[in-house]
């Protein structure tokens, strides 16, 4: 009995502490809000909201995914029900500009663009992404809808997962991925109302009430993004949790309205200061990047001073960041307005660009044919650098693959009709469009010289619409997806932090020392593309089609007669066919009579036959 | 069409063109030469309107109206011009301080560097230096997908042209203006070009990735999307009394109308009369006076889209899609009003405010019209029917032409027939209707056609010399130590010249050997007008004016000529002809030139002047088919002269 009783005790015990660490677990999900503010050489101010929701669930237990706490219901049940891995969405106004600006903490094409990594065992991806796009276009009243199959692809390297993943990613199948852009996407408060909802606060404490539509949406660059991917709880990654990080970044230009000082504040920033925090959150913090404050002799200073001032080294450059613990600045409902004066006024000089920026633009002139070319440049000075270059063009721009062409220039470029050294890709996955089915989809892996500019070519040509097929504004022309880069740089890449692998969070770019000092995964966006089409002149179809059906009916007709025709005048005097047959007939007619006296009938036939060679002949001769 | 298709209204017709066929050429060419000339008076024409809603012209309040920002900017130019000009020689385009300027309004601001050289050796093969400086505002919502551009091109001091150092310190105050907004919808450019027309056309090619072999042009280190429009600035002073608003552009493209409506528009609001090729419009347009000012009007700017060559910079813009027109200041001494930075500033502003708010591309209005006045304008829809009038007696003398040539030679065979029936009278009378497919055979084109294809090949054959021997030419000259020019002018004579004689000497030759055969002149007469009729109607819809032109002054000349034994006549056929060879209209062109434009009176004087400017035509439109892909040369030397061998081959023929 004893040893039954004892095992019966150890059995409801572990029952008992598994329920327990279950309902625990239920509710082990944290929240932290943080805002990173960065000023940019050029006199802009980056503001980086982040949002981040950890909650410690199995991914794949479809059945936990019915108790909320922090993590929005609305996103989880949709994520639960549509098996996806990893969901990554960014709705952007504007572009990043790599060249001035270097690297945003997430980087996003303008327009929309979403990449989801299904779980494994989904069985028809298909139709599994078909239903997702309806339901989160719904849910941010954006027209993902659009991302049909004539714009996904499945990217074969671009697009690794970001989170934990078990072993089975690392094969190349990618048949679980689905990528997908919208250049043209329009980005407006409708977007945003949605997407704060899905924050515990919303808008109402905490960071998130500086979100002012008026002042969000008049800057130079603005991005909402949504990034849900499992990440590990432990340093050994023996358990997972999901991670749902919700970020806003918008680059603002407060010289335009400081007579040229870069002077910023959260008051002219946004309209708006802080005067709460989201209570639910573990965190509220403020990081200001004062970095550049070291650097050179144009510094600001802050006011109110922050908490501290952390440095850390990432690579070999010394950054670092003032941290405003926002908790402490509000207590006693205070207000913080967090401001930054600088010692004089802005003097714009060419900023020195990043490692590797990419410029894009369309060439040719004519409706007829076109090309695309990239300009990739790597400025590291010794160190190559190897890239994955993704495009994905639109059916309607018929591309040539054999028009590919990869120079590279490690000298200066003297004129653009000069050739550098054929460059060949590592690596080149291709798949041609299909008209009105699927786009054309080119990846390659190419190893960028140091110190070089490598230019990449394609020629495509453009393809006749039918005529239902054109938007209303046919005219303003049709939008190309950005290309997206994808590269590991050199670990001394200055003026760089990209957020860690296991946490989405900015506090822990401080933290996780021991795994910053190696290489940086960077994804750039390039430029889009606005190309013009044939297009017919729909202002005036009526009158056209009209005009033209009318002129094409009339003279077809008798100018096709009259050229295919031979004219041959007839002998007036010659006995035509008629003329013999008449003579034939009353011969006939006496035969006939001769042969069935009475007859009557058969007569009428053989002159309702000879009626019909008449006419016929009088058309031949006429 | 059962006019044609009855044999006895067909033949009703026939002899109608056949007697009447003078005439009707005369009638037609009289009529449509006055109907076409008459678009110019107002009754005749329409007012302009603006096809494009959302241009929504000055609507809005202008922002940029301070005078002393342009001001400023102006002196501090000329202040570096000087500098620059005690410690350099040569003047080139400050693009140091242009660049610091437009770096300092916070512009994403780059130089490019460009070299060119001439074709064929001229001026030794030297390759000369240029840049061009530009600052991009990129519009804080959007992508950089679309784009704008305003530009100047920058003048050195010696320059023969009007000084634009005005034009680019506006540009600069208004970059500055423009920068302190944010409702920019796309990139604006700003953009100082040097060296004229190549400056821009190096820009124009980089940007868009088209290679030439003559503009080396330098990569460009930042682009913006696909350009929309294109405004150019050419203004010389602080003051000015009016706007000149130029538009003719490469090989007689023009500008869509509503461009062009707006710059008058915005003109207008500001009080300022802008003007076209440089005349201002008459107060009552309906007097005779007004139309002779209209006419005026729309001539020179025929004139000026019939040689092909833009009006300005913004003429090379047009071949890639880009609307473009330019601004030139006017300024009159004594004026009753001029106007300040201030409003011209507005002026730009306005335009560009309203380019902004352009959802598509330009593509309503219309991309083909003649302006005579700077409210009026005669859209294709008129112009094209007194031009069909004019051309078509090209077509009546062919159809007569080739109904007289199966006539004759119907004739001929039922003279044939009628002899041999007389040698063969059994078989005539044995089968009559067999007689008539045989006459009919003798009047297939396809047996006599071919009498004329010699000659047709042989003129074809000269054209395309005369379209490749320039370059040999101006090499050999540089053997005898002549200028380009010389070599080019003379090489252009000596073409004319043998391709003049070869008929003459084949005729020699063949009337030597006793043949007295070659193709029937009037075959030849009536495939020559069919194939001007063709090029006539070819050139007619891409550039009217210099289809106009053309038949003006050819169709009655080669209506006239046909071989003939009179000595007299035939000389002034061979005068005539001459005078109207692409060689000869060049230099009648030149003669115009120095009259009107000019005021050369002095005939001695002026003889000479219109030669060295033939020299000059000729080489500028050999450099300009190089440089900008001009198509003036290659359509003369290789449609237009051709077809003129063809009717001068023609006085050579037999004569009946």
């Amino acid at each position: 009995m004893a040893p039954s009783m004892g095992l019966r005790f150890l059995l409801s015990s572990i029952i008992f502490i598994t329920l327990n660490v279950c309902s625990l677990g239920l509710f082990e999900d944290e929240f932290h809000e943080e805002l990173f503010i960065k000023p940019l050489p050029t006199g802009h101010i980056y503001t980086h909201f982040q949002f981040t929701t950890t909650w410690e669930v199995e991914l794949r237990r479809k059945d936990e995914f019915l108790h909320y706490h922090l993590f929005p219901k609305a996103l989880g049940e949709v994520l639960a029900k549509f098996s996806v891995q990893e969901l990554h969405l960014t709705l952007t106004q504007g572009l990043w500009r790599h060249e001035k600006w270097g690297y945003p903490l997430v980087d996003a094409p303008p327009g929309a663009e979403l990449w989801v990594w299904f779980q494994p065992g989904t069985s028809n991806v298909n139709e599994t992404w078909t239903d997702l796009i309806n339901v989160l276009s719904g849910m941010f009243c954006a027209s993902l809808n659009y991302m049909d199959a004539k714009n996904t692809v499945c990217p074969k390297l671009s697009f690794r997962p970001r989170g934990a993943t078990s072993g089975w990613f690392s094969k190349t199948s990618t048949h679980l991925l689905r990528y997908a852009a919208l250049p043209r996407e329009n980005v407006c408060t409708e977007n945003l109302t949605p997407w704060k909802k899905l924050l515990p606060c919303g808008s109402k404490a905490g960071v998130a009430s500086l979100f002012n539509s008026i002042k969000l949406y008049d800057t130079n660059y603005h991005s909402l993004g949504i990034h849900f991917r499992p990440v590990c709880t432990n340093s050994d990654c023996t358990s997972t949790s999901v991670e749902l990080s919700q970020t806003l970044s918008a680059v603002l230009e407060p010289t335009i309205f400081n007579h040229g000082r870069q002077d910023w504040s959260l008051k002219k920033l946004f309209g708006r200061m802080i005067g709460t925090v989201c209570p639910v959150a573990q965190t509220s913090t403020i990081f200001v990047d004062v970095t550049s404050n070291k650097m050179s002799n144009y510094q600001f200073t802050l006011n109110p001073a922050p908490n501290t001032v952390e440095n850390f080294r990432r690579g070999r450059t010394e950054h670092s960041y003032a941290i405003y613990d926002i908790r402490q600045f509000t207590e006693r409902s205070r207000v913080l307005d967090l401001s930054a004066k600088y010692n004089q006024a802005i003097t714009y000089s060419q900023v020195a660009p990043p490692v590797l920026y990419v410029h894009r633009f369309q060439t040719g002139s004519g409706r007829e044919k076109g090309g695309i070319v990239s300009l990739l440049h790597n400025t590291h000075p010794s160190q190559d650098l190897v890239v994955v270059y993704m495009e994905v063009i639109p059916w309607f721009l018929h591309t040539y693959l054999h028009t590919l062409q990869v120079d590279t220039f490690t000298a200066e470029m003297t004129h653009i009709g000069i050739n550098g050294t054929t460059l060949k890709p590592l690596h080149l996955h291709y798949v041609p469009g299909k008209d009105r089915q699927r786009p054309y989809h080119l990846e390659l892996v190419l190893r960028l010289p140091a110190k070089s500019v490598t230019r990449l070519s394609m020629q495509f040509e453009r393809a006749l619409l039918k005529w239902t097929e054109y938007p209303p504004d046919a005219n303003h022309g049709f939008y190309v997806n950005s290309a997206v880069i994808s590269a590991m740089l050199p670990d001394d890449t200055a003026d760089y932090v990209a957020l860690p692998q296991f946490s989405a969070r900015i506090s822990a770019i401080l933290s996780g020392n021991e795994s910053l000092s190696g290489r940086q995964f960077v994804n750039l966006h390039t430029e889009t593309l606005l190309v013009m089409l044939p297009t017919p002149d729909f202002s005036m179809p009526y009158n056209v089609i009209c005009l033209a059906c009318t002129v094409v009916a009339i003279a077809f007709g008798s100018i096709h007669n009259l050229t295919t025709r031979r004219f041959t005048a007839v002998d007036p005097t010659a006995k035509g066919l008629l003329a013999k047959l008449k003579a034939k007939l009353p011969f006939l007619r006496r035969k006939k009579e001769g042969k069935e006296k009475g007859a009557s009938e058969g007569e009428g036939e053989g002159e309702g036959v000879l009626g019909q060679e008449d006419t016929g002949q009088s058309e031949a001769t006429s | 069409m059962g006019l044609l298709s009855n044999p006895k209204t067909r033949q009703k017709l026939m002899n109608v063109i056949l007697r009447y066929n003078n005439k009707l050429c005369f009638v037609c060419y009289v009529v449509g030469l006055c109907w076409f000339l008459a678009l110019a008076y107002t009754p005749f024409n329409a007012k302009t309107y603006f096809s494009e809603n959302a241009l929504l012209p000055g609507l809005v309040k202008s922002n940029a109206h301070s005078d002393s920002g342009a001001g400023n900017y102006l002196r501090n130019l000329k202040d570096e011009l000087r500098l620059s000009k005690e410690t350099r020689k040569q003047q080139s385009i400050p693009s140091s301080w242009l660049e610091a300027q437009l770096r300092q309004l916070g512009l994403d601001t780059y130089v490019q560097n460009f070299t060119f050289k001439y074709p064929v050796g001229i001026l030794k093969g030297h390759a000369y230096q240029g840049q061009n400086v530009y600052g991009i505002l990129r519009a804080p919502k959007t992508a950089s997908t679309e784009a704008i551009v305003l530009t100047a091109p920058f003048r050195p001091g010696g320059s023969p042209r009007d000084s634009t150092s005005a034009g680019i310190a506006l540009m600069l105050h208004l970059a500055k203006s423009f920068r302190r907004h944010t409702y920019w919808a796309k990139d604006i450019i700003f953009l100082i070009t040097e060296h004229e027309e190549i400056g821009i056309q190096a820009w124009l090619n980089a940007y868009h990735h088209s290679h030439n072999d003559y503009v080396l042009a330098g990569e460009l280190q930042g682009r913006s999307g696909s350009l929309q429009a294109a405004l150019c600035l050419e203004i010389a002073h602080e003051e000015i009394t009016r706007f000149n608003i130029k538009l003719e552009g490469l090989n007689g493209q023009l500008p869509n109308l509503d461009l062009v409506n707006t710059a008058m528009q915005l003109c207008r609001d500001q009080g300022m009369q802008p003007t076209l090729q440089k005349q201002t419009d008459y107060w009552d347009p309906k007097s005779y006076e007004g139309f002779e000012r209209a006419l005026k009007t729309m001539l020179l700017m025929m004139w000026n889209m019939a040689h092909g060559t833009p009006t300005g910079n913004h003429g090379l813009f047009h071949q890639y899609n880009v609307e473009a027109v330019t601004l030139q200041s006017v300024r009159i001494k004594n004026s009753r009003r001029y106007f300040s930075f201030s409003q011209m500033s507005s002026v730009v502003e306005g335009i560009f405010r309203s380019l902004n708010n352009l959802l598509e591309r330009f593509h309503q209005s219309f991309f083909f019209y003649l302006l005579p006045a700077t409210n009026r304008y005669v859209s294709i829809g008129l112009y094209m029917p007194p031009f069909a009038v004019l051309a078509l007696p090209v077509l009546f003398k062919a159809v007569a032409l080739w109904i007289s040539v199966s006539l004759d030679a119907s004739s001929q065979a039922s003279e044939e027939t009628e002899t041999e029936g007389k040698e063969k009278p059994s078989q005539a009378e044995g089968d009559p209707t067999e007689q008539t497919p045989h006459a009919e055979d003798a009047q297939e084109p396809g047996v006599t056609l071919m009498s004329v294809f010699p000659t047709c090949v042989l003129c074809l054959g000269f054209g395309l010399s005369a379209h490749q021997a320039p370059y040999y030419f101006i090499e050999a000259a540089r053997g005898f130590g002549m200028t380009p020019s010389e070599g080019l002018a003379l090489g252009a004579v000596s073409v004319h010249l043998v391709a003049m004689a070869a008929p003459w000497l084949l005729q020699r030759k063949a009337t030597e050997e006793g043949d007295s055969g070659g193709p029937n002149w009037q075959l030849l007469k009536s495939v020559s007008l069919l194939a001007f009729g063709i090029v006539l109607a070819a050139i007619s819809s891409l550039n009217i004016a210099m289809s106009f032109f053309l038949a003006v002054v050819w169709v009655p000349v080669i209506l006239l000529v046909r071989p003939t034994h009179s000595r007299v006549v035939n000389l002034v056929q061979f005068l005539l002809l001459l005078l109207v060879s692409p060689l000869g209209l060049v230099y009648i062109g030149s003669v115009v030139n120095e009259v009107v434009v000019e005021k050369v009176t002095d005939a001695a004087v002026l003889l000479p002047r219109a030669w060295e400017s033939t020299q000059a035509a000729l080489l500028m439109s050999l450099i300009n088919n190089n440089l900008f892909a001009n198509w003036t040369f290659s359509l003369v030397s290789l449609v237009i002269f051709p077809t003129w061998l063809m009717f001068w081959s023609l006085l050579w023929t037999k004569p009946l």
